[in-house]
């Protein structure tokens, strides 16, 4: 799956709140992605950042979801998109 | 259907977590059970019973929720095993029932097309309308059981509405195994699954006909101890999984990405949302509550009100308590409560005293807590039912961090405020074995109730009572907490750089919308506590004084006099042989009687207490225990409770391991008297060094 790759990509920690990104691809250890992409960061996956101070929290498949910031450093997505 | 008829029907209950099982199983057969509010609260199996339409007996099974078959803790590994029938002791169930959070689908319908795949009949119950309504969405219920192939059924299990037409689905006779969602296998895979699904029939690993996802879901978790594989056909399941990933690269990453698509076409068709997406309440809510300087400063507001209250408003109900049995102050009338009326209605003896000095007084130095303990519960039920208790895993997540655990681990410790037996039990939602066993060794360190009662009992002794206002009091208790806090911190950073090694994986939790607590839910939990609290004083806590009142009285000493008579007793004998164990904290042989008895359970230490100066002053004396033990005097005429005796002491409490329910419990959880033992030795250990510490320090700078 190489259609990100000439993608410019962010980290999804650094994405700003209010942002909706997409997920380019995820990295870091197997069974930590395979649960985000159970959670719902599969990769083309729209996601909206609702709050990003001192703990992220995201909008993804309609609910809320928070993560660690380590995790969603390890989540490359594009910048946001309208 | 005659034969069938004679064995009940066996449905399992699924979902995610805090999707409204619990409410649903409880609604639908009458059975209590915790109600919880965040991810994994129900550890423990739950089983119901109900009768159909046609009153044939159905049987329920709760699970603990989990967002997929990939199960990844102990916990929903529970919930994987059930379903696939490879659970001891629980047959595989005959249906599913599969609750989906309306306002939520697209996420909720992802197990929901895993469950669908099982072959096993499936209905799925669309509860929480009434929040979808809120959002206002509209559902297409008939098109989403069309293209589910299984009955919807809408329900709002809060209010138990909807619960007859999920019944009538549940009794139908004709439900047979969806066809569910068109295949989302590849080809290539769909033909390795069945090839491998007769290999693995064959040596036993499977059953046959098994869903041909088995062998992954099986192993999906990272903890391959609890599962009950043996290392022989795990090594076959990861040669079929290695054999597919060469075959077609990257199909499980796809798989799961198809789900997705295939649940957003659905969704499309099925869910009219409205047009303009707008910040909701809770996200306004989050924006605060989260916070770097809001959000703490809000965790810690709270935090003191509530142990603020927990002093204050628990007074006047405390005195009532005491009023009625053992005698003082009713609504300003004088009472001699039921001690009094014992002393009135049966003559002077041995028996008397049993019941007053024994019986009454033990159980009394513990009732009189059930005010405070009651008011914890009520408040940390309502942390868990508002939603703010994920929100605090989350605001804890850096400070785990640190220690090298996640913010997972906090929600463990924190039921551990009130128990630490639900405490080290909820540890199961937990992923990674290391912080998982790490968390069990340092749950105990927060300050259960348990502690509360003994809390309560020294705090006032610190001080003169007019040096000493209620916040002061508040602010002593928020202090032991703290410390209690601190050191699991402590020994959790310790325990991750020696004894246990391993990666913890990083925090990601669904956050529930804020909503109004169900405070009749809240109030059925507090009282199923209380109600564990009491029967703990009526039993175990009652023989124990009983004992101790029979070891402090007898053998009969010669003169007479009350307290020539304990000194003499059995227990004062061996409090006197244990005395050196517990001088060099500052206390005397009846505190060593007190704490051998704690030793079981901590709230014992009041009542021994409670026990020993009964006796000791006889029955015409009722002053209460807390101004007994002011009064009390080392030999050489200085206070025994003094304030550097009385800081170890509760220095002491917070940290030495003194209950044996934790240590079953944790025995259980570990499989093993090894992690037990090394959590007593620490706890304890560490306990009784701080006390003498501070008590050597103290005396010598005061
Ligand atoms: N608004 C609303 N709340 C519900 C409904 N069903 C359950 N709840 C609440 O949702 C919370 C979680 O329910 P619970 O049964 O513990 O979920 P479980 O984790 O799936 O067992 C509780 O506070 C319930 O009172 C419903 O239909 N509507
Ligand atoms: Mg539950």
């Amino acid at each position: 799956m190489s259609f990100s790759s000439d993608q410019p990509s962010q980290a999804l920690r650094d994405a700003r709140a209010g942002d909706t990104v997409r997920v380019l691809r995820l990295e870091g250890q197997e069974a930590i992605c395979s649960k985000l992409r159970e959670m719902g960061f599969c990769e083309q996956a729209e996601v909206r950042i609702l709050n990003n101070s001192g703990t992220m929290v995201c909008s993804v498949c309609g609910s809320r979801v928070g993560l660690s910031r380590q995790l969603a450093g390890s989540i490359r997505v594009s910048a946001a998109v309208a | 259907m005659a034969v069938l008829s004679e064995t009940p029907l066996v449905y399992a209950l699924v979902g995610n977590p805090n999707c409204g099982k619990s409410t649903l199983f409880n609604a639908l057969t009458g059975l209590r059970q915790k109600v919880g509010n965040y991810p994994g609260v129900t550890v423990e199996k739950k089983v119901g019973e109900c009768y159909s339409q046609h009153g044939r007996r159905m049987t329920l099974i709760d699970l603990p929720g989990s967002y997929s078959l990939n199960a990844r803790s102990p916990d929903e590994s529970v919930m994987r095993d059930v379903l696939l029938g490879r659970a001891p002791g629980t047959a595989r169930p005959d249906r599913v029932v599969c609750v989906v959070d309306a306002s939520n689908l697209e996420r909720h319908l992802y197990l929901v097309t895993q469950i669908i795949e099982l072959g096993v009949p499936v209905i799925v119950a669309l509860n929480m309308v009434d929040l979808a309504v809120g959002k206002q969405l509209r559902l297409d219920v008939h098109r989403l059981s069309e293209r589910l192939g299984v009955p919807v059924v809408p329900t709002q299990a809060s209010i138990k509405k909807g619960l007859i037409d999920l019944k009538v689905a549940m009794s139908r006779d004709d439900l047979t195994p969806p066809h569910g969602l068109p295949d989302l296998l590849p080809v290539p895979v769909r033909g390795g699954l069945l090839r491998s699904r007769e290999t693995l029939s064959q040596k036993g690993v499977v059953r046959e006909g098994a869903p041909l996802l088995e062998p992954l879901y099986l192993l999906s978790s990272h903890d391959p101890t609890h599962y009950g594989i043996s290392d022989e056909a795990r090594s076959e399941l990861q040669a079929v999984r290695e054999q597919l990933e060469r075959e077609v690269p990257g199909w499980e990453d796809r798989l799961v990405a198809a789900r997705y698509d295939a649940i957003g076409a659905l969704c499309e068709e099925v869910v009219r949302r409205p047009d303009a997406q707008q910040l909701s309440l809770t996200d306004r809510l989050d924006a605060i509550l989260l916070h770097r300087v809001w959000g703490w400063t809000a965790l810690l507001t709270v935090l003191t009100v509530i142990f603020t209250l927990i002093f204050k408003v628990a007074e006047a109900p405390m005195g009532w308590i005491e009023a009625v049995l053992s005698g003082g102050e009713l609504w300003g009338r004088e009472v001699g409560g039921l001690a009094g009326w014992v002393t009135g209605v049966m003559p002077d003896g041995d028996l008397r005293s049993l019941i007053i000095d024994g019986a009454i007084a033990g159980v009394a130095g513990v009732l009189v807590f059930l005010p405070q303990i009651l008011i914890l519960f009520f408040f940390i039920g309502l942390l868990e039912d508002t939603g703010y208790m994920a929100r605090l895993a989350f605001m804890m997540d850096r400070l785990m961090g640190r220690v090298g655990l996640n913010g997972k681990s906090f929600l463990p410790i924190l039921s551990s405020y009130a128990c630490a037996v639900p405490g080290v039990m909820a540890t199961r939602t937990i992923d990674s074995p290391k912080d998982r066993l790490i968390t069990i060794m340092v749950a105990p360190l927060a300050s259960c109730s348990a502690r509360l009662p003994v809390y309560a009992l020294l705090i006032p002794l610190l001080f003169p009572p007019a040096l000493m206002p209620a916040w002061g009091k508040a602010l002593i208790l928020l202090g032991l907490y703290a410390m209690g806090t601190l050191g699991a911190f402590f020994f959790a950073w310790l325990f991750n750089r020696t004894l246990m090694k391993g990666v913890s994986t990083p925090l990601i939790l669904e956050l529930p919308t804020y909503k109004a607590p169900a405070l009749a839910g809240i109030m059925r939990q507090m009282a199923d506590r209380a109600w564990m609290f009491v029967r703990r004083a009526g039993t175990v806590i009652l023989g124990l004084s009983i004992v101790l009142w029979a070891a402090l009285t007898y053998p009969k000493s010669s003169d007479g006099a009350p307290s020539r008579q304990v000194e003499n007793s059995f227990a004062g004998r061996l409090g006197r042989v244990m005395e050196p164990l517990v001088r060099p904290m500052g206390g005397d042989w009846r505190v060593a009687i007190g704490l051998i008895g704690a030793q079981g359970a901590r709230e014992v230490f009041n009542s021994q207490l409670g026990v020993i100066y009964a006796v000791e002053a006889g029955a015409e004396d009722e002053t209460p225990l807390r101004d007994r033990l002011r009064a009390e005097k080392h030999p050489d005429g200085r206070p025994v409770y003094s304030l550097p005796f009385c800081l170890g002491l509760l220095v002491y409490f917070v940290f030495a391991m003194q209950c044996l329910s934790t240590v079953a419990i944790v025995r259980r959880e570990t499989g093993g008297w090894k992690w037990p033992l090394v959590q007593f030795a620490y706890m304890t250990g560490t306990g009784y060094l701080l006390a003498v510490l501070i008590y050597q320090l103290g005396t010598r700078l005061t």
